[in-house]
């Protein structure tokens, strides 16, 4: 039972003057309890990937199969795996409309077809993972602020309970501590046997929390393994548009010069590995 | 953008043709004089020539034939609706077919034919004039077409700037649209099953945060140009001011011309 994607590309429309190529022959699988992060820069078709995840858009060439169902125009199977795909958009709580807080997280589970005491535990449920007080349920989301509103409309994807949750730059407009609250969400989704996907550009960001990242440059993917093999991997390699954060920089140089041995993105072993080097010189 | 594939109306279609750099009030001039011209047209050698105008102003404004075919796609069903009343309505003598108390007659083939085709040629030559205009300048051009109507207190710059803002938004209203329905529709909403009621409802969740989002977005372009002291239309100078030269007063001569022949030839043959 996994997410796996093999082959798949992907041209916006094609034939015509404005034709793109935005996927090109990706592959990649993605297991149930992992952070999977899909790292890219603007335009390396990061939000198109995301969209055939939850068959949102259908594969032109190549498959998406979630837990052995294969993403085709058929409205059953894309029911079905809607419901266990959730999919958080960028600046999810652009799509808000309901009057009350728990209106809007039932809006998922209800359409999944679920009523009655079931379908209130749910929201309470999500509302609980996503830590909104229960006497939110009868606020007004549009009178909320930004990182609450936020909350709920992510809590709306998780009231589906899916098996698989997708977040397209969940981070955006949030600042350092929205920020934290939502890796640690993300943590704890891990926990629950959920597999998460987390799509951003932010690599630093990856690389601190998840246990595979997956680097795409112009619909390609670059590279693909855990933070410490990308970390070595894009030693080697310059791909287009990826900044790198300072402490990886910092790492190859040292690393060049020979002052230490392994490169690594994680600060504290960074700083173990200088005094090390720093006692041999002694 | 599956909602907006192939519609070409109103869209603005980049080249550097004669026609392209002409006046926009030249063009605006020739597209309405045209209508009611077209409109005044009743035989087809007349109709004739107005199709040759418009292949020959579209060859000469590099415009692509598909596009310009397409242009008329989101009123076909209004052109083939009016033919169809023609036929049955127009009464005469020699009726073709019946279809119960129906009669279509020759009569009305041919009126619902030329009327098809009034119509369709309407739509293309305003499709040219947005195809080789582009927004601002066409709003330009509206502006100094309503300049008159200011004495009677008619805000001419407003309902321009009004229009351009307009324009310009559409294209980003669709890819909101799309991706609020996207959003929807990975929770689960349906806007395919169900009878019109549940369909129409199905709606709500995609509409209420248009709006909320419409409204964010008017307000901040309101503060943007608020604060680069947008402040209407009184004292308000050009980049590039209007001008009315020889290319102009030629194209404007050549279309009288041609008009000419046109209303002779219509009376005749």
């Amino acid at each position: 039972m996994s997410l796996s994607v093999k082959n798949l590309s992907f041209t916006y429309n094609p034939g015509l003057p404005t034709e793109a190529k935005a996927l090109q022959d990706i592959s990649f699988n993605a297991e149930k309890g992992e952070i999977l992060s899909i790292v890219g820069h603007t335009g390396s078709g990061k939000s198109t990937l995301a969209m055939h995840l939850n068959g949102l858009l259908i594969p032109q060439s190549g498959e998406v199969v979630i837990d052995g169902i294969k993403t085709d125009s058929d409205p059953k199977n894309l029911r079905k795996i809607r419901q266990c795909v959730g999919l958080v958009f960028q600046y999810p709580e652009q799509q808000i409309f309901a009057e009350t807080v728990s209106d809007e997280i039932s809006f998922g589970p209800f359409n999944w077809g679920l009523r009655g005491d079931a379908l209130e535990k749910r929201v309470l449920d999500a509302m609980e993972l996503i830590g909104l007080d229960v006497s939110f349920a009868s606020a007004n989301p549009f009178q909320l602020s930004g990182g609450e509103k936020r909350r709920v409309a992510i809590a709306s994807v998780l009231a589906s309970e899916p098996r698989y949750l997708v977040l397209d730059e969940p981070t955006a407009g949030l600042d350092l501590s929205g920020v934290c609250e939502l890796i640690c969400l993300l943590k704890s989704m891990c926990e629950k046997e959920i597999c998460v996907i987390h799509i951003t550009h932010d690599l630093e960001l990856a690389l601190n929390i998840s246990d595979r990242i997956l680097i795409i440059s112009e619909g390609t993917v670059t590279a693909i393994g855990t933070p410490s093999q990308i970390s070595e991997i894009l030693s080697n390699i310059n791909v287009k548009g990826l900044i790198l954060p300072d402490i990886l920089s910092l790492s190859y140089e040292l690393n060049k010069t020979g002052t230490i041995k392994n490169i690594t993105s994680d600060p504290y072993q960074l700083a173990e590995q200088i005094k090390e080097a720093k006692m041999k010189c002694r | 953008m599956s909602l907006i594939k192939g519609v070409t109306l109103g869209q603005y279609i980049p080249a550097d043709s004669f026609i392209h750099k002409l006046d926009p009030r030249c063009k605006l001039l020739i597209t309405v004089l045209s209508m009611i011209l077209i409109f005044m047209s009743g035989s087809f050698t007349a109709m004739a020539m107005w199709v040759f105008l418009i292949i020959f102003t579209a060859k000469k404004s590099q415009v692509p034939a598909k596009a310009l075919i397409r242009s008329a796609k989101p009123i076909l069903v209004l052109i083939i609706f009016t033919s169809f009343l023609h036929i049955f309505f127009t009464g005469g003598d020699n009726i073709i077919f019946s279809i119960g108390p129906l009669k279509a007659s020759a009569e009305g083939a041919v009126t619902a034919f030329r009327m098809g085709l009034r119509l369709y040629l309407l739509v293309l030559f305003t499709a040219l004039l947005t195809f080789t205009t582009s927004p601002s300048e066409l709003s330009d051009g509206l502006e100094a077409a309503f300049g008159p109507f200011k004495r009677f207190g008619f805000p001419a710059h407003e309902v321009a700037m009004m229009m351009t803002i307009a324009l310009r938004f559409i294209p980003t209203l669709f890819e909101e649209t799309e991706r609020i329905i996207n959003a929807q529709v990975s929770r689960g909403a349906d806007f395919v099953s169900g009878g019109m009621i549940k369909r129409a409802k199905a709606y709500i969740p995609v509409l209420i945060p248009l709006f909320v989002l419409v409204f964010k977005r008017a307000d901040t372009l309101a503060s943007a140009m608020e604060a680069r002291c947008y402040r209407g239309g009184k004292g308000r100078v050009r980049m590039y001011p209007l001008k009315w030269g020889i290319a102009e007063n030629k194209a404007l001569a050549v279309f009288v011309v041609f008009s000419a022949a046109v209303i002779y030839l219509n009376g005749r043959i």
